[in-house]
């Protein structure tokens, strides 16, 4: 997967999945303690201190959108498997304050023209902030705001680092600093609770000579809306439906828009969530990047599995 | 084969540089086909280059060989000698790759890109300069 893509995912899997964790603290302590979906890995309710959890990814790629948004298989023989594994952590900084830190470690499996390669490492460190202004369900007007802020380090190693494997395997990260901010909106209605959040990334510019030429890209800025609906069981268990649609526009590389370059991307995800006691529960989520022509610009589409555990102290 | 290609901003000109790429997968067929794939001019127009793909055109994933034919693009006479250095670019992406292509000129004004390893699917870019990057010609491929 491009490390672009799986920076995007990141904070749509983080959105979806604090969302998820939301679900949680509002069966548990509705309207007290739920908050708006964030690109934080980890999200306390009100009455916690701090929690670690480990977070498993499977990925596949489905096929590929071109710079037409025309959906395409891959060719024969041609394949990737992504795996990640991320550690998170966060901590209650003030009432309403809380900071997240993730450390992921990054496989990807690709095969291609009857090559086979796998590699991984140390992926890109993300760091993020939240603060909840408003909490859900605490107003029948007032929803849950909450202001989202985080910076990812480039700790990964891109892909075009001259060690790397020829397929690029070991590649981890996108070799730039990226810093993103979001407003997440959440209301409780019952049993039922809806999210709404949105994110801007914006990435460092990057600069790579090789061979005599020098190539200085800056990205463009990255747009990412997220809507989520979920339902609380008497159980205490939860499931949730979101839906993400990201966009970025052309990038400039010396100096010079490149046309047809941005890319877009929408992403469905049903997750469930498992209570096992105060401290611990598990998440599971389904993902996928709808192969549909016009769903997706310069992005391969991929479809994939999360689990999560998480431990919490109050 | 889908015919899914291109998008091409152009430049032109010639000349031969071996970089050697250690580890890189082995190179595509150096068998091109007869008709070209994209013709582009080279960013000062001087230069007219006509670009096929090799194993397959258009290209798809993996180890690719790309030849260039530059030619004056006033009289049509090869243009031989020149000292060519390719980049391949994912502008969407923000990144290259980690194996140095490797371009001989094997007749007057004719040279044979090697390894350019396209690794994942998206619009790649090789970006191609001569006469001390004085010369720039992009072509442009959607890779599936």
């Amino acid at each position: 997967m491009s490390m672009s893509l799986r920076h995007s995912t990141f904070l749509e899997r983080f959105a979806v999945f604090a969302f998820v964790l939301g679900l949680q603290r509002h069966a548990s302590a509705q309207a007290c303690c739920a908050g708006a979906g964030t690109v934080t890995p980890g999200r306390l309710a009100l009455h916690e201190a701090a929690l670690v959890g480990l977070q498993l990814k499977a990925a596949g790629e489905l096929g590929s959108f071109d710079a037409q948004a025309r959906y395409a298989s891959p060719p024969p023989g041609a394949s990737e498997l992504d795996l990640e594994q991320d550690l998170f952590g966060a901590v209650r900084v003030l009432d309403r304050a809380q900071v997240a830190l993730l450390v992921p470690l990054v496989e990807t499996r690709r095969t291609s023209q009857g090559l086979s390669e796998f590699g991984g490492g140390l992926g890109d460190i993300n760091l993020n902030l939240r603060y909840d202004f408003t909490l859900a369900g605490a107003s029948l007007v007032v929803p849950g705001i909450a202001a989202l802020a985080g910076v990812t380090f480039p700790t990964g190693k891109p892909p075009d680092a001259p060690d790397l494997r020829p397929l690029a395997t070991d590649a981890t990260g996108i070799g730039a600093y990226q810093a993103n901010f979001g407003v997440a909106f959440e209301q409780a209605f019952g049993p039922w609770l809806v999210n709404a959040t949105g994110i801007v990334a914006a990435r460092s510019a990057r600069t790579v000579t090789s061979s005599g030429i020098t190539v200085h890209e800056r990205l463009a800025s990255q747009w990412t809306a997220l809507g989520s609906l979920g339902y609380v069981l008497s159980s205490g268990a939860a499931v949730a439906l979101s839906a993400s649609y990201a966009v970025e526009g052309d990038p400039t590389i010396n100096g010079e828009k490149t046309p047809d370059s941005g890319h877009r991307l929408t992403t469905v995800t049903a997750s469930g969530l498992l209570p096992l006691s105060d401290a611990w529960r598990l998440q599971s989520s389904l993902f996928l990047n709808p192969p549909l022509s016009h769903l997706g610009l310069n992005q391969p589409a991929l479809g994939g599995l999360l689990f999560t555990v998480v431990y919490a102290w109050t | 084969m889908r015919e899914r290609i291109l998008k091409i901003s152009g430049i032109a000109a010639l000349v031969l540089l071996s970089n050697a790429c250690g580890g890189a997968p082995p190179s595509g067929s150096n068998s091109f086909p007869a008709q070209s794939l994209l013709v582009l001019n080279s960013d000062s127009g001087q230069a007219r280059v006509e670009v096929r793909t090799a194993p397959e055109q258009p290209p798809t994933r993996g180890n690719v060989s790309m030849q260039l034919s530059i030619t004056d693009a006033t009289t049509g006479a090869p243009e031989s000698g020149l000292e060519l250095s390719a980049v391949p670019w994912m502008p969407a992406m923000g990144h290259g790759t980690s194996v140095t292509p490797t371009i001989v000129e094997t007749s007057p004004g004719v040279y044979d890109l090697e390894n350019l390893v396209l690794f994942m699917p998206g619009t790649w870019q090789i970006r191609t300069d001569w006469d001390a990057s004085v010369e720039h010609v992009t072509p442009t491929f959607d890779i599936p």
